[in-house]
């Protein structure tokens, strides 16, 4: 009687187990994950309002109790990731080396020895910064899968439309609080210098520095030796589904035209590229062009309603590694490009993206990789 | 007895085994993208879901996901949220008019004794979307603590307190202790052993008996929003080397740090003094040169300087200083940078 009780109870764990264990989509993740937050960032302790879906949950916790919910029940039962914080609004000179001393930390702590990167916006930029500084501190790369989520590579044109206190711009830091992030006041914020990083060429040749992306992107370019590999998701949106915030101004103020090709920004817009003429259409997110998002390979996300979404590489675009020069089809290709703005992504909702099953296809393709 | 209820329970086992919820997508050059298994498919098809009548394939297909997927921890209204979140984005591609009814079929195949419950948590769902929008403008302008209370008062009204609290249950933590950091760090004449011993009790209210789960997962984070506090950093700056490595290692270990990682830290800090008192150095000798050389006659110098303090560095220290940034020039923050 003892040792049926005890099988049933073998039974009854068992069955969970397994039950779990099919719910998890995602395989795990060899080394660690690490989020790299955009402008503005987040006032919530670990950033949950950011790297969380519309109600708070972060997207990188995998469930480990019995019955939890507020968790993402694809991942792995096992999978690490890590929220990084810098500072909000700054150059992603300042925020890369924020970036880079946060993951040494975490390493420490986790005991691991190598990460993988995911950013939004301009996180995505922080970590290439981020990869080759972990790179000469350590001599070894560190980094294995570089991937970005909606970056202005090549810049944003709103960028400059605000540092240029075009129509509706009362204050530069008002107007990037408003389209780029939350106003999180802190010491150390630079909100000129965060905007003046976002435009594609120096934005000042009077100011005795080289900002903006040109310079950047040719000191922390796509480099193995940083990171094994870059891969970046795309983003755009038009219409009403566009948070209002994004729509009044892609409506009222300002709307990129940001799916053309040319070397450099020849169109003087502030990024990279030019426009083919059409602004209002499925060419940018609100505030970032198609021509400007593509790192590395482009990557395809495919929702499946009955299984684990899916991330794949395109492989046909190629892998953009001259950050400076694309080609024509990686800056204007709309194969791919995931119909979403540029916040819709990091849970600022309530919309229906499924942002717990968007992050665990993104962990599940890491772990094919890394 | 108990023999019919093993066999009965190894039935459910196998068949739970059988019948994948989710099949895991392999191989990311492919996007492999699985699907429900056949079984599964025809054997829900065959067994109504709520009356006598089978359901047409399709919707037997989804009425098994549903239970299989959200079955589990249907009662909660986070989980009914995120349902019906993933089925009005299936359905409204699909039908852009009738979506709604066609949604709610669905749930009230799925999950009959919960239909008006369920129907009832879109249409708050709906509702405040809709409020959102509306008041989009009024919600930027207000302070961070106005826009939090409106968001509340809205949520409470449409959803009611208990559900509210369910739903944004995670949202209201992240806050909660957000709130705590703030108000310790303006406690007068606190220590930091002090105020870590609040944070760890606003910690252990807001996660309770999951804190340690919390920490496990997070721990990291957890330590460094506290070192992120103007006091804690004060104090820290306030003590001399080897008393404040001692603050730091308690404080790490009064969060949970095992040995390995208390060790791994201790290399760190060190490196990260050496680092800075290297900085300050190579900073006071820049500025010595600045003061005798310009144009290429002070690069050439500086270039010298960088490779003799920063090896593998100097590059990135000179890519920063054209950028106009200088990481020296930036306050220390202990245990942080």
């Amino acid at each position: 009687m003892k040792k049926l009780g005890y099988a049933l109870l073998a039974l009854f764990v068992s069955l969970f187990v397994g039950e779990d264990a099919a719910r998890a989509g995602a395989a795990r993740t060899t080394y660690p994950v690490v989020f790299a937050h955009g402008m503005g960032g987040f006032n919530n302790i670990l950033g949950y309002d950011y790297w969380g879906d519309d109600y708070g949950t972060f997207v990188g916790d995998p469930c480990d109790a019995f019955l939890e919910v507020y968790c993402n029940g694809d991942l792995d039962s096992g999978q690490k990731a890590y929220v990084a914080q810098v500072q909000p609004f700054q150059t992603s000179e300042a925020r890369g080396l924020d970036l880079a001393n946060d993951i040494e930390g975490f390493m420490a702590t986790a005991g691991a020895s190598r990460v993988n990167l995911v950013g939004h916006s301009q996180g995505g930029l922080d970590l290439r910064k981020a990869a080759r500084v972990l790179y000469e501190r350590r001599g070894y790369t560190v980094v294995s899968q570089a991937i970005s989520i909606s970056s202005p590579h090549r810049g944003s044109p709103v960028a400059k439309y605000i540092l240029d206190l075009g129509p509706g711009v009362t204050g530069v830091i008002s107007a990037l609080a408003s389209y780029f992030g939350n106003v999180i006041y802190q010491s150390g914020n630079d909100a000129f210098a965060g905007a003046k990083q976002l435009v594609y060429n120096d934005y000042s040749a009077t100011d005795g520095v080289t900002t903006g992306l040109r310079a950047f992107n040719a000191k922390y370019p796509v480099d193995s030796r940083y990171a094994t590999r870059y891969s970046s998701l795309v983003t755009a949106q038009n219409g009403l589904s566009v948070n209002p915030a994004l729509y009044l101004l892609s409506s009222l103020f300002f709307d990129i035209d940001g799916d053309g090709y040319c070397v450099d920004d020849c169109d003087g817009d502030g990024a990279g590229g030019k426009g083919d003429g059409a602004r209002n259409e499925q060419d940018d997110d609100g505030l970032v062009g198609v021509n400007s998002q593509q790192m590395g390979y482009r990557l395809r996300y495919s929702e499946n309603l009955f299984s684990l979404d899916s991330i794949s590489t395109n492989t046909t675009l190629g892998y953009a590694s001259n950050l400076n020069a694309p080609t024509s089809s990686q800056m204007t290709s709309m194969a791919d490009v995931i119909n979403q703005d540029h916040i819709d992504v990091i849970g600022v909702g309530p919309d229906t993206f499924d942002e717990m099953e968007f992050y665990a296809a993104i962990f599940n393709y890491i772990a094919a990789l890394d | 007895m108990l023999g019919a209820l093993a066999a009965a329970a190894i039935a459910v086992l196998l068949v739970a085994r059988l019948w994948p919820a989710r099949s895991p997508s392999t191989g990311a050059e492919l996007g492999a993208t699985a699907t429900a298994s056949a079984p599964a498919v025809r054997a829900a098809a065959g067994s109504p879901a709520s009356g006598s009548a089978p359901l047409p394939s399709d919707l037997a297909e989804l009425v098994t996901y549903l239970r299989t997927r959200f079955g589990k921890n249907i009662a909660s209204r986070y989980v009914q949220i995120q349902m019906l979140e993933k089925l009005m984005r299936h359905f409204q591609a699909k039908n852009s008019a009738g979506w709604q009814a066609e949604l709610l079929a669905a749930i009230r195949a799925a999950f009959p004794e919960r239909y008006a419950e369920i129907a009832a948590t879109l249409q708050h769902r709906l509702d405040y979307e809709a409020w959102l929008k509306r008041n989009d403008e009024r919600l930027r302008g207000l302070g961070e603590r106005e826009r939090r209370e409106a968001l509340w008062e809205e949520r409470r009204r449409l959803f009611g307190e208990d559900a509210a609290g369910e739903i944004w249950a995670s949202d209201r933590k992240g806050k909660a202790v957000t709130d705590a950091l703030a108000a310790i760090d303006v406690q007068p004449d606190a220590t930091v052993g002090d105020r870590l011993a609040q944070y760890k009790e606003s910690l252990q209210e807001t996660h309770q008996e999951d804190t340690e789960t919390f920490l496990q997962n997070h721990r990291q984070e957890a330590v460094n929003r506290f070192l992120a506090l103007e006091s804690v950093q004060r104090e820290l700056s306030s003590l001399a080397p080897a008393a404040r490595s001692a603050v730091l290692r308690d404080l790490r270990k009064g969060l949970g740090f095992d040995d390995a990682a208390l060790g791994r830290w201790d290399t760190l800090d060190h490196e990260r003094d050496r680092r800075w008192d290297v900085g300050l150095k190579y900073m006071a000798e820049r500025a010595a040169l600045a003061k005798q050389y310009s144009g290429d006659d002070l690069e050439a110098h500086l270039q010298e300087l960088r490779a003799r303090y920063f090896g593998a560095e100097a590059a990135t220290i000179a890519d920063e200083e054209a950028a106009g940034f200088f990481r020296f020039d930036r306050p220390r923050r202990h245990g942080l940078n």
